[in-house]
């Protein structure tokens, strides 16, 4: 005697193919004569009602209805319970999951103008950034440690099929207004750069914006892509893709001095473009970066404003050392270049001469020293120190309590990515030195997150004398151990 | 527990506006669909985590789904229920639902796309609509045993093209309007007002503007493809009427 049974369940929500499915394995089922597991909708309900099944009254769309006739009782509560067991194990992911792209080309081939970046642990980079070129978008490759045949060979690939490789280790970037990596809330602009160098592009950058001049683009193209192996290839190319861009009314290169013969090929290609190029190669004789950005300003035909800055409390006691502890390594540089004119040979973790390296974990020997905590002898397993500022501040504590201390020099870089409030670690240290004087630049964006003024303000209160230009702090740092 | 979310524009006239209980319709590790008031039709309003397919009714969560009770109640600047857990979600901010704009018809990008997803619908019934006549349109509505019935994506994906294609989808829209609150799920129901008014999940948009539908065949197991399918029918028919 064939058996019916006919259950409404309100609140109990399944997607079409789960639904099906629960269906098909209840019809299957030995002694199931018909079954059928739907919403309740009213082309469902005459389905229902066509294959002979009795509905309770009041059955609506919101409702699950179970429907199962079977030969006997037996085999309908065999049926129930496998009713019961697939709805249960149904992957309750519901009907508007999707499932994720699984690797860089297919997130990619959906879109029509898009830039890949890649950020996975350097040894891996490169099949990830060829993924993006054979999907024909450009990227950017925030990731270190990839070996420098890999670069050449992503940036001859690109070539060929006129995209571009930004990097690898390429620290920020500016795209379609869109800042990437480390990067400053910038207003767009006339200007255009090409960055061998991410903290120096920050520096200009924030100048520039100061200045009230904003950007196009800034394409970071990698530390080494003017080095004599990788032939500036990304960086002609940054240079061409900017020059076909009606936004942009001067590219601006920014890089350590590169070997004379990319130097050579750099000014040679600047010569075939009808934008105007500056180059802003920081080294020894050359301008610095804020003087190179006072030359974009004149060029653009822009008022070079002062620099915002602040007084601090001068030096007390009778130290005699310079100190600079940097998390940016071209602001680094760029304040060993000034110093090495004025007091002598610099040490450091990263010297402009191999003679004058020094062990930045060593303890100090009182020498004038500037250390970089942003190089990858610090950085290995740990943040950078832009995110995680504690390495530098111990530091600051112990070189602010060395009696032969009369200075210390310090980056300060804001932006996106970077630490949420530096100056609020940093005051406290600060405050309570009594001897040294602490200097800071703070490279930061009017409209940056933490609040350019005000991180400058905290630092001022503190005690340090504040600048907006690296360069200029350098000077000052100079001029304070000069004046004893 | 207050959970801060991101809610479509849609639903800002029920998170503000007096207080309404509301029932759960069902849930998920991603979605929570409630339906709010004793209206008719019924209004569904989403919970949805930041993963899940954006709807325009809904308010995106980032942060894991609270189990829902069995009452809510939809008002007063949130949505609030007191069991198992005290939980309130309130919008900290409103953003604008994806919608169609006019668009040039792609159907052989399409065609070629979706050749062989399975849409959950035979094909005999979704050729019935290019005919554009309410019986049609009966013939799809609440059709599919789902959450949304894929009978109910075909058609949400017909009126979204025939909008941004300038066809006239005839009796179709007019059926849709006057009987998806009855014929239907409430949430199918809901989804289908808004293709009415060219509102739609993001990853309709590049299936209809620039015949790329590989987002859109990943929503859902079969719901994305109905919706492409549906789609490509007003483009055909377009194609058709501008060559004729």
């Amino acid at each position: 005697m064939p058996v019916e049974h006919v259950e409404t369940r309100a609140g109990s929500y399944a997607d079409s193919v789960t639904l099906m499915q629960v269906s098909t394995r209840v019809t299957a089922a030995a002694g199931v004569e018909r079954a059928m597991v739907a919403m309740g909708t009213a082309l469902n309900l005459d389905l229902l009602t066509g294959m002979g099944f009795a509905l309770p009254p009041g059955t609506g769309p919101n409702d699950l209805v179970v429907a199962v006739r079977a030969e006997d009782e037996a085999a309908l509560a065999l049926a129930l319970e496998t009713v019961a067991g697939a709805l249960a194990a149904r992957p309750v992911t519901g009907s508007f999951a999707t499932s994720p792209p699984r690797t860089v080309g297919a997130a990619l081939r959906e879109r029509d103008r898009a830039i890949a970046l890649v950020s996975v642990p350097g040894p891996h980079a490169f099949a990830e950034a060829m993924d993006a070129l054979d999907a024909d978008t450009d990227v950017m490759i925030f990731s270190d440690n990839v070996p420098v045949e890999q670069e050449i060979r992503l940036k001859d690939v690109a070539a060929e099929r006129g995209l571009l490789v930004l990097g690898p280790d390429c620290g920020t970037a500016v795209v379609a207004g869109i800042g990437l990596g480390f990067s400053h809330t910038l207003r767009p602009g006339p200007v255009g750069i090409v960055a061998a160098s991410g903290t120096g592009a920050q520096q200009v950058l924030c100048l520039l914006d100061a200045a009230g001049v904003g950007v196009s683009a800034a394409l970071g193209v990698g530390g080494r892509d003017l080095s004599a192996a990788v032939g500036a290839r990304s960086t002609l190319a940054a240079m061409s893709a900017l020059d076909s861009d009606p936004g942009t009314d001067l590219i601006v290169v920014i890089s350590k001095p590169p070997a004379a013969a990319v130097a050579e090929a750099v000014r040679a290609h600047a010569a075939t473009l009808g934008t105007p190029v500056r180059l802003a190669l920081l080294g020894p004789g050359n301008p610095d970066l804020t003087a190179a950005t006072e030359q974009v300003l004149t060029d653009l035909g822009v008022a070079v404003p002062d620099w915002p800055a602040l007084p601090g409390r001068p030096p007390a006691g009778d130290g005699t050392a310079l100190v600079g502890l940097f998390s940016g390594g071209t602001l680094c540089d760029e304040a060993m270049l000034i110093a090495a004119d004025r007091l002598g040979p610099i040490a450091s973790n990263i010297p402009l001469r191999p003679e004058d390296r020094t062990d930045p974990r060593a303890p100090w020997d009182g020498r004038h020293v500037m250390i970089d905590f942003g190089d990858d002898e610090l950085t290995a397993g740990r943040p950078h120190p832009m995110i995680d500022p504690s390495l530098r501040t111990e530091r600051l504590a112990a070189a602010g309590a060395d009696p032969r201390t009369r200075v210390v020099l310090l980056d300060v870089v804001l932006g996106h990515g970077a630490h949420p409030d530096p100056a609020g670690e940093l005051a406290p240290v600060i405050a309570a030195l009594d001897g040294p004087a602490v200097v800071a630049c703070v490279v930061g964006a009017e409209r940056d997150p933490q609040d350019r003024r005000a991180q400058m303000r905290v630092l001022h209160e503190a005690g340090a004398h504040v600048f907006t230009s690296n360069a200029a702090a350098a000077r000052y740092a100079c001029d304070l151990i000069e004046a004893r | 527990m207050h959970i801060r979310g991101a809610a479509g524009s849609a639903v800002q006239d029920l998170l503000e506006g007096p207080s309404q209980r509301a029932s759960v319709l069902g849930a998920g590790p991603r979605a929570i669909y409630l339906a709010v008031g004793r209206g008719t039709p019924q209004r569904v309003l989403a919970i949805l985590t930041a993963d899940a397919v954006r709807l325009p009714c809904a308010v995106v969560v980032n942060a894991p789904l609270p189990q829902p009770g069995p009452v809510a109640t939809v008002g007063d600047g949130a949505v609030r229920w007191d069991r198992p857990a005290c939980v309130t979600i309130t919008a900290a901010r409103y953003w604008p639902p994806a919608r169609v704009r006019p668009a040039a018809p792609r159907a052989l990008a399409l065609r070629a796309a979706i050749d062989r997803a399975d849409t959950g619908v035979a094909d005999d019934l979704v050729r019935a609509l290019g005919r554009r006549t309410a019986a049609a349109a009966r013939a799809l509505l609440g059709r599919g045993p789902g959450l949304t019935p894929a009978g109910d994506d075909v058609l949400a994906g017909f009126l979204l093209g025939a909008r941004a294609y300038g066809l006239d989808a005839g009796p179709v829209r007019a059926t849709v309007a006057a009987t998806a609150g009855a014929a239907t799920t409430a949430l199918s129901a809901q989804l289908l007002r808004h293709a009415l008014a060219g509102e739609c999940v993001p990853e309709v948009l590049p299936a209809l503007e620039r015949g790329r539908p590989a987002a859109l065949l990943r929503v859902g197991h079969t719901s994305g493809a109905a919706l492409a399918r549906g789609l490509l029918l007003a483009a055909e028919l377009s194609e058709r009427t501008a060559a004729a």
